[in-house]
């Protein structure tokens, strides 16, 4: 079992290498769109399932009390939506764009937290293709708006790629964590 | 979260037109909120440059054991194939110094305006952004070096692409093969001039709305014309590799393989804009004074 904080900060910084990682020359260019979302599959693991694991920079977000007026809530959409703009940096994309998906995607997972807890693994991997792929319309759609980027079968593949990889990604966090999942 | 969302769409907007006066490379006009994200930006692509060098250490530990476990004699077979190349080069390098220098003089009887890229810049490529969709790379060079949006960027082979975005130490360079890129060509066999279109795929370009009577043929080299002046003329852009021309269409259907290698990691060049017709001048002189020194 590893210290909760260096854990979750191992997971986000894996996230962000994975997100920019290119594949070799040989690879073929479609294998390019099924990459799944690595940062929006971290996020759902922290707000969603793991978030006791808040050590280290994490603590900074959340109060003593979890069950608060809403203030925990509020700080991790506001830091989410500032992290956002290092993933912008990181990915090209126009300055706002994956700070209002991060925080999007949060707010969600963080308002019907409590019923989103009795889900099987099966409907986890639903909610998480259905999340993805709405991102994913979003972030083609602005970047079509502003840089020509054409519409393809790229939200479906990235959605279907993080809907598979999510139950292998989850169990292996889990374990690293100690084999029980707490919230 | 709605004053988030609502945030979030004023910068979107922002930021994207600013980012498209940067990519125009008109820097100048940027003003406001638009040149304060362009300076954010700057400063946050310092930032991801070390997630992008993590990305790309496997590829670079890979080459590494290449180089460790090469044997002697393949070793000296490099040097020997680049001892040979050096001497072809070098023997190239004294006519062109000497064309050159003729070359300005002759446009300066002619009262010709002469365009000679002023400087050259060696930069290293450190990270691939991941989407299919753009064809980009990030480079180790930014404004500190003198790298500015609109500079071209060339390869050993030819030309690579177009500086978008600098911090002040990486730039963020979009390759010719993308959507978004065009450049002003001409034939290298006829004088034929033409526009290169990107269209994503990282082997092949389009020639855009080219009359069907157009002389071309596959094999053909297509090189930078120097219109715009965003781009030095005489850069080999790519070779023609297929033309097809159709009775219900008035223009020929034609594409090109392109010459520089724009899926390796390696070492561009970055250069500035043509110089000034003074710069032009001085430029002649000098190379006329090199070629005679050099025999």
């Amino acid at each position: 079992m590893v210290s909760n904080g260096l854990f979750m900060t191992a997971l986000i910084a894996t996230s962000l290498v994975f997100s920019v990682f290119h594949l070799p020359q040989a690879a073929p260019d479609w294998l390019g769109y099924c990459r799944p979302e690595w940062i929006l599959l971290t996020l759902i693991l922290w707000v969603q399932y793991i978030p006791a694991y808040r050590g280290g920079l994490f603590a900074l977000m959340f109060t003593k009390n979890a069950s608060d007026d809403g203030t925990t809530a509020r700080r991790v959409l506001v830091v989410l939506w500032g992290l956002g703009f290092y993933l912008d940096t990181l990915l090209g994309d126009p300055f706002g764009l994956n700070g209002a998906i991060c925080a999007s995607i949060a707010f969600y997972l963080l308002r019907f937290r409590d019923r989103l807890q009795m889900q099987t693994l099966l409907q986890q991997m639903i909610m998480i293709f259905i999340m993805i792929f709405l991102a994913e319309i979003v972030r083609t759609y602005v970047r079509n708006s502003v840089t020509g980027q054409p519409w393809g079968l790229q939200p479906l593949a990235v959605a279907g790629s993080s809907m598979l990889f999510w139950p292998l990604y989850m169990l292996t966090a889990e374990r690293l964590l100690g084999g029980q999942r707490r919230t | 979260m709605v004053t988030l969302l609502v945030m979030s769409g004023v910068l979107v907007w922002l930021d994207s037109s600013g980012r498209r006066l940067v990519q125009s490379g008109s820097v100048d006009r940027l003003e406001g909120t638009a040149k304060g994200l362009w300076h954010i930006r700057g400063s946050a692509l310092s930032l991801v440059v070390p997630v992008y060098r993590i990305a790309k250490a496997p590829y670079v530990f890979y080459d590494s054991m290449s180089d460790i476990s090469s044997d002697r004699q393949s070793l000296l077979q490099q040097r020997e194939h680049l001892n040979t190349r050096l001497l072809h080069l070098e023997e190239s390098q004294q006519r062109i110094l000497y064309l050159q220098a003729e070359n300005a003089r002759l446009r300066q009887l002619l009262g010709s305006k002469a365009q000679l890229p002023s400087q050259a810049t060696i930069a290293e490529i450190i990270g691939v952004p991941p989407d299919p969709e753009r064809a980009a790379v990030i480079i180790d060079k930014g404004q500190a070096d003198g790298v500015l949006p609109g500079h071209a960027v060339v390869d050993a082979q030819g030309l690579f692409g177009q500086v978008i975005d600098v911090s002040n130490s990486t730039s963020w360079v979009i390759l010719i093969t993308d959507r978004e890129h065009a450049i002003p060509a001409r034939n290298s066999r006829t004088g034929v001039r033409m526009i290169v279109g990107g269209i994503g795929i990282s082997d092949r370009l389009v020639l855009e709305d080219l009359p069907a009577s157009t002389d071309l043929q596959e094999g053909d080299l297509i090189e930078t014309s120097g219109l715009g002046g965003r781009f030095p003329p005489g850069y080999p852009v790519g070779s023609v590799a297929t033309v097809e021309a159709t009775q219900d269409s008035p223009y020929l259907q034609a594409s090109l393989e392109p010459t520089a290698a724009l899926l390796k990691i390696g070492h561009v060049l970055v250069i500035a804009p043509a110089a000034t017709d003074n710069e032009a001048a001085d430029f002649g002189e000098t190379a006329l004074s090199a070629a005679k020194d050099a025999g």
